[in-house]
């Protein structure tokens, strides 16, 4: 047991338990990380070993589940923790939350979040957490798993503490700030000497203070009561918190809890706990227990805070105006920007991410989702929060935070990720005060780490490329037993592992030469198990072929792959937000890198992703939308894929005509209409990309569409404004969720009965990934995404030339991708033959080489690869050789008659690409007369040539002839003169 | 005579004219209109004006009629000139019968992607869509015939006379012996729920839609029009020309044509009609440089009631779709070159002076024997000439030099002038 033991637990697993009216125990299945032995775990329970103070943070993600009945319920979830230090559990105010519901806003989920600092006075003291609700909806509220933790650290208890609580109910008055009423000094070190509700801070430096407290009123109306922080009469950034509260439903019982750094830069400074109510129930509360802690954070302390004066609430990730205090040998960071850079190469950090408004105003319903990510980390699923708050009424100051502990992480970005939880945006959610902070906790405690990987030379791997530098540190000086795996999984005890060949191995080095064995090329894992058994962290490179995954690098608001999740990949959430008849996934690969497709079965088959202001909310001068798509018949009525808005304002596609596909933009407020029609129909069972591109006046005033990165031709109407104006309603694919306007009819479309999706993505300028350039809609979605028709492996140049030719003298089908072509084993140039080989137009791409050397096709006979649908994917260059064909008929000079087994000597003569003297062709006539050869064509080339027949009678004299070679190939009758 | 008269003779039992009013000149089933204009210019010969549905609920509603609409049959075609003005952004109806699960009828969308729709109930169901999108401001002749299984079994859509491929079930086949009785019959905007697929879709009149000499057939023989019915007298018969070449001298009818000389003719029905000449008789015209769209329904059609016209493609011309529909001929040529190249078969140099003699073969239009070319090499050993291509055309014939030093024996000719002509180099051998 030491100070600086911590333990991580999660819901990984749960989601079944429901939150009722009645009292309930939560437990955490899984755990995500133990240090030491000061914090243990068991069945709901955590049980503080020793004495001492601890740090509490604990949040839950619920989600309303009965989503068709009574629309506009509201739902109040409250949290708490309770404490048994000896005679059974009873609740204490220190992580005290509530979470709020309204469905109006299609906002089905909420996350509550908790957080203490408490003080035990005795050993093996326990604590556990639980939820219930006080509304009376009828409405069904259940965990979500993968989202909810609860983390608690030691604290040194010789550290200085400052401990108050309030010893009465304080009632507020309607929108008169004002100090939430201390009336006892719990625990009082120096620095800290309260005076009635001032609390004196004597020395400067970082302090870290959580708050939590229980609200209620009565009056039914819309009520927001905001907490936060003033330091020396100034409001300290990222310390505001809200609770809304509202007795429709029963929802008046409301609960804040808020963890914060504040940074004392002057000493003597008075800390102040302030409360505002706005508008809202004639009698609000503040219950008598209010309580806040501050902790000193002792000498040596590393830490870095930026802060927020503007954005908007739920942006990802968010940007940070202000950089007040940092610790430059620990961090690094920019004003301006989102991130705060860890520059140890693994430490563990506690790390707050908070916002609020100041000032309240009249914004729609919004639910800001405060979310701790960035870089590497993606989105830290037990360091979230989530707070509603509405304007109208004027309960609009909102304000929340998440807080949470990374573990062993290696250098990297931390970040605040940003969602929305429900359909509501509103521009005027702006932040004007919020907080990133972070504090490395390997500062203030001694932690042991694992080995941890931080970097391999190059992010895209060869399948057998050697002497690979992987960086890190732990791995220890020497091998021994340990070992270096490549595995197909993330887990490492779920994925298929091989052994990488060491060339050499150091405490922060190991050289090895890549071995995939069995394993898929893509993305794979490495793991370093070190000669104490250590195990590091799993490393994710790409080796051979990097996934499809361009959401990032083209800066997609929204990506959502299909295969077997409806998820969101950039902004979390994702489809199924509501749901129309089944859809669902099948085991079906339309685009690289997935094994599903999100799969509309029937015309009623629909569901909606959230609505966004990167999407339908916002107004955009510039949009893209599209993805893989695939239909499984002719669509006889026209029927939906994909829309935005509804009757006044849309953006869809729609399929029909013989399967024609369709994109509609409608803008009523700005007075335009526009379509944009695929110039073939979309043929059954054949993968399609379809994007469209949405510009306003600033663009090309027009909406356009690529199908298989090749932009449309036919399109009607103008966009005549600079922006499209924002589309609310829903999101769709499948069955719509409302009518849509098409030139001027609203029409109520089913679904495309079938349609796949795969790999579907949507940009914004304010998003700044749109427009997308052709060549990003070429080559990053289409070319990179599309799945090959055949597969020409890895081998020896005759080995592939082998496999290419099981596809001579035939006609390719239509397919968006012919071949993929792997190079050559061991590396090197390749040169490979097809002959006879036909692919028809419809063939949007007929190679993607896979190699990084030079690889050159020859096109022979009536073979018609052209350059413009070859594309060298990973760094090597495709020749294509054309052939030109030689024939050469011999006849008798005197009757004409042809002459079979004469021999034709074709060479080279000066003045061409081959050299003088090559001989090209030697062979002779058939039955026919006839002798054909074929030479590589790059320009006209000379010959001489020459005809005998001597071997048989009739013989006849030998018959020179000149001529050239033409890219038409080379033609000719030669007459005999018999000898 | 007059196209109205052509399909009088083709038996059609309604010809709304669209000549100004709504009126069935065959039949008694007149058009009402709602906020139809007869002032547009007419899409079609036979008429001075179009009807026109300028307003999304603007149509024609035909009384119900019982070689229309009001029962059964097992027989049935409807045809007629249309053209839209802009592309239609709602899904609009042309021309339609019945309702969404029982009906015969045109619609759009897409583009202008014209659908033939014809529906029996939850029996059968065929859809046949155009290849292409109608471009806006062109005239298009639809034709639609629909034959049950106790004829042919077949429903057919002709686009300017062209069968239409693209269909649901491929083979178009109704299987049933016919078309259940359905709602009445209107142009434009469907006065009750239409729909396609047995479902309800919400279709608008095109806006704006024009139209000219509709026509129905009834369950009778007539009825099943055949590919030159349709092609030859209803689309090539009525299609109005973008030029004119007037009748005149050979030689005025040259000089008016000269004018479109080095021209890129746009898609339309029909590029270039050309009337006979002055006094009757075959005459030859010569397209100069002409480049046809190759969406045009007829490059050039030749509206001679008798006689030849000779039509040559020179100095690059690709006219390749004419037409004579109404009793005259029209021989379409295309100028390519002819060349012999005579070589020594030793050195391979050219040959100067030696004959050439190149004549028709049997096989082809040419009698046997004809003289193609009949000259000797010049400085580059080359004898060429120019020739009219129509088809391929074998050919004989043999060169020699032997009327001055050096002297060369008689070598054989043969083979095929074909669309890019004649090349063929002649290996010659010293005569000792």
């Amino acid at each position: 047991m030491a100070v600086g033991d911590y333990l991580i637990r999660r819901n990984a697993s749960d989601d079944t338990t429901e939150v009722t009216t009645s009292v309930t125990d939560l437990s955490w299945d899984t755990e995500a990380k133990v240090i030491g032995t000061g914090i243990t775990y068991s069945s709901g329970e955590f049980t503080l070993v020793a004495a001492g103070v601890y740090l509490v943070i604990w949040n839950e993600y619920l989600e309303e589940t009965s989503k068709t009945s009574d629309s506009s319920s509201r739902e109040e979830i409250q949290g708490e923790l309770q404490l048994d230090t000896g005679g059974g559990f009873n609740t204490i105010t220190e992580g005290m939350c509530q979470g709020y519901i309204r469905r109006d806003s299609g906002q089905f989920q909420i996350v509550i979040k908790g957080t203490g600092i408490i003080r035990t006075s005795g050993a093996n003291h326990k604590i556990k957490t639980i939820a219930y609700r006080t509304d009376d909806s009828t409405g069904e509220v259940l965990r979500t798993s993968g989202h909810g933790g609860v983390q608690i650290i030691r604290i040194d208890e010789t550290d200085n503490f400052g401990r108050y609580a309030s010893t009465a109910g304080q009632e507020l008055t309607a929108d008169t700030a004002t100090d939430v009423v201390l009336g006892t000094s719990i625990e009082q070190d120096s620095p800290f000497t309260r005076t009635s509700n001032a609390i004196d801070i004597s020395t400067t430096g970082r302090y870290l203070v959580s708050y939590s407290c229980d609200v209620s009123m009565t009056f039914n109306n819309r009520t927001e009561v905001q907490f936060w922080l003033e330091l020396g009469g100034t409001r300290v950034p990222g310390s505001s918190h809200s609770v809304y509260l509202r007795s429709t439903d029963s929802t008046q019982d409301g609960a804040v809890s808020h963890l914060t750094l504040v940074d004392v830069g002057t000493a003597n400074d008075d800390l102040v706990w302030r409360v505002a109510r706005v508008e809202g129930g004639t009698v609000t509360t503040v219950a008598s227990g209010a309580c806040i802690q501050i902790w000193q954070l002792p000498s040596g302390n590393k830490t870095a805070i930026m802060e927020a004066t503007g954005g908007t609430l739920y942006t990802n990730p968010f940007e940070w105006d202000t950089l007040p205090h940092i610790d430059t040998d620990t961090f690094t960071a920019t004003a301006g920007n989102s991130n705060i850079d860890t520059d140890s190469a693994v430490s563990t950090y506690l790390v707050l991410a908070s916002g609020a408004r100041t000032t309240y105003g009249g914004c729609a319903r919004c639910t800001p989702h405060y979310r701790v990510g960035g870089g590497a980390l993606g989105v830290i699923p037990y360091g979230q929060d989530g707070s509603y708050f509405r304007g109208s009424g004027t309960a609009g100051f909102g304000g929340g935070g998440a807080a949470c502990i990374i573990p062993d992480m290696p250098s990297g970005s931390i970040e605040m990720q940003n969602a929305l939880l429900g359909t509501v945006s509103d521009s005027d959610t702006i932040c004007q005060t919020g907080q990133l902070a972070v504090l490395d906790l390997g500062s203030l405690y001694t932690y042991v780490y694992p080995p941890v990987i931080t970097d391999v030379e190059d992010e895209l791997l060869g399948a057998a490329e050697a002497d690979v530098l992987l960086d890190g540190l732990g791995f220890e000086a020497t091998q021994g037993t340990g070992k270096l795996e490549l595995s197909d999984n993330s887990v490492y005890a779920t994925g298929t592992k091989v052994t990488q060949s060491i060339d050499s191995w150091s405490d922060d080095e190991i050289q090895f030469d890549v071995t995939i064995g069995a394993l898929d090329e893509g993305a794979l894992w490495l793991w370093v198990t070190t000669d104490g058994a250590e195990l590091s962290n799993g490393y994710k490179v790409n080796v051979g072929l990097a996934p499809h995954d361009p959401a990032m690098a083209l800066g997609a608001d929204h990506w959502w792959t299909f295969d077997n999740v409806w998820t969101d990949s950039v902004a979390g959430s994702g489809w199924g937000a509501v749901t129309r008849g089944t859809p669902d996934f099948l085991a079906r690969t339309i685009s690289r890198t997935t094994t599903y497709a999100g799969r509309m079965n029937d015309g009623d088959d629909g569901t909606e992703t959230p609505q966004s202001s990167y999407m339908n909310l916002g107004t955009h001068a510039s949009r893209n939308v599209g993805g893989w798509v695939e239909v499984d018949s002719y669509q006889l009525l026209p029927a939906a894929i994909y829309e935005e808005g509804g009757g006044v304002n849309n953006l869809y596609f729609i399929l029909g005509s013989g399967n024609i596909l369709l994109c509609n933009a409608a803008d009523s407020n700005n007075n335009w209409k526009a379509q944009t029609f695929s110039d073939t129909p979309l043929i059954p069972n054949r993968p399609y990309h379809i994007l469209f591109d949405m510009q306003g006046t600033g663009g090309h005033g027009t909406i356009r569409m690529y199908i298989d990165g090749v932009i449309q031709a036919s399109y009607t109407g103008s966009i005549t404004s600079a922006t499209m104006s924002s589309h609310s309603g829903d999101i769709s694919i499948g069955k719509p969720g409302s009518s849509l306007d098409t030139g001027g009819t609203d029409i109520s479309y089913k679904s495309v009965d079938t349609v796949y999706y795969s790999n579907w993505g949507s940009w914004s300028n304010t998003g700044g990934g749109a427009p997308l350039t052709a060549t990003e809609i070429r080559d990053d979605l289409f070319r990179d995404g599309a799945i090959a028709k055949y597969a020409i492996s890895s081998g020896t140049e005759s080995a592939m030339q082998t496999a290419i030719e099981a596809y001579d003298d035939s006609t390719h089908v239509d397919w968006p991708l012919t071949y993929d072509i792997k190079g050559k084993t061991g590396g090197g140039d390749i040169e490979l033959t097809l002959t006879d080989q036909v692919f028809p137009d419809e063939v949007s791409l007929q190679v993607r080489y896979q190699g990084d050397a030079d690889l050159t096709i020859r096109n022979s006979g009536t073979s018609n690869l052209v350059a413009s649908k070859v594309w060298a994917q990973t760094g090597g260059t495709v020749t294509i050789i054309e052939t030109a064909q030689i024939t050469v008929t011999v006849r008798d000079l005197s009757t004409g008659s042809v002459i079979q087994g004469a021999r034709v000597y074709i060479e080279a003569d000066a003045g061409g690409p081959l050299t003088e003297g090559d001989e090209i062709l030697n062979t002779t006539t058939n039955a026919s007369g006839i002798v054909t050869g074929e030479i590589d064509y790059t320009s006209a080339q000379p010959i001489v040539a020459r005809v005998r027949s001597a071997s048989g009678t009739p013989y006849y004299k030998t018959s020179p002839f000149v001529g050239s070679i033409g890219a038409n190939g080379f033609d000719l009758t030669a007459y005999m003169l018999g000898d | 005579m007059a196209y109205s008269d052509d399909i009088s003779d083709l038996g059609a039992d309604h010809h709304w004219k669209f000549d100004g009013d709504s009126t069935d000149v065959i039949g008694s089933a007149n058009g009402t209109d709602t906020s139809i204009g007869h002032t547009g210019s007419a899409i079609a010969k036979d008429a001075t004006v179009c009807a026109t549905t300028n307003a999304t609920g603007d149509r024609v509603s035909i009384p119900t009629t019982t070689t229309i609409n009001n029962s059964a049959q097992a027989r049935k075609a409807v045809a007629g000139w249309f053209s839209f003005s802009a592309v239609n952004q709602p899904f609009t109806r042309i021309y339609g019968e019945g309702d969404n699960t029982t009906n015969f009828q045109f619609c759009a969308g897409f583009g202008n992607v014209v659908t033939l729709e014809v529906r029996d109930g939850a029996t059968w169901q065929i859809q046949v869509y155009t290849d292409r999108p109608l471009v806006v401001d062109r005239p298009y002749h639809l034709c639609a015939v629909l034959e049950g299984n106790a004829y042919g079994n077949e429903v057919r859509f002709y686009l300017d006379g062209v069968e239409q491929a693209n269909a649901i079930p491929v083979d178009r086949e109704p299987d049933d012996a016919s078309l259940a009785l359905r709602g009445v019959a209107e142009f434009g905007d469907p006065a009750g729920t239409v729909g396609l697929d047995g479902t309800a879709l919400l279709m608008v009149a095109p806006v704006n839609g024009n139209y000219n000499h509709w026509c129905a057939w009834g369950d009778e023989a007539d009825a099943v029009l055949t590919e030159t019915e349709v092609r030859g007298t209803l689309f090539e018969r009525g299609a109005l020309a973008d030029v004119t070449i007037s009748t005149g001298t050979e030689s005025a009818m040259q000089t008016a044509l000269d004018v479109y000389a080095d021209t890129v003719r746009s898609d339309t029905p029909c590029c270039i009609e050309i009337e006979a000449v002055s006094g009757g008789g075959d005459f030859t015209l010569d397209l100069d440089n002409i480049t046809f769209n190759e969406k045009a329904s007829i490059h050039v059609r030749y509206n001679g009631t008798a006689d030849t016209l000779t039509l040559r493609n020179i100095n690059g011309s690709d006219c390749s779709i004419v037409s004579a529909p109404f009793g005259g001929s029209l021989e379409l040529r295309t100028e390519v070159t002819v060349k012999v190249t005579a070589k020594d078969a030793e050195s391979g140099a050219d040959v100067t002076g030696a004959r050439v003699l190149l004549e028709a073969d049997t096989g082809g239009d040419l009698a046997a024997g004809t003289n193609i070319i009949s000259t000797a090499t010049d400085g580059l050993g080359e004898a060429s000439v120019t020739f009219d291509y129509s088809s391929d055309q074998p050919v004989t014939g043999r060169v020699r030099k032997g009327s001055s030093s050096t002297f060369y024996q008689t070598g054989t000719l043969g083979g095929l002038i074909n669309s890019g002509g004649y090349d063929v180099t002649a290996l010659m051998v010293k005569d000792e």
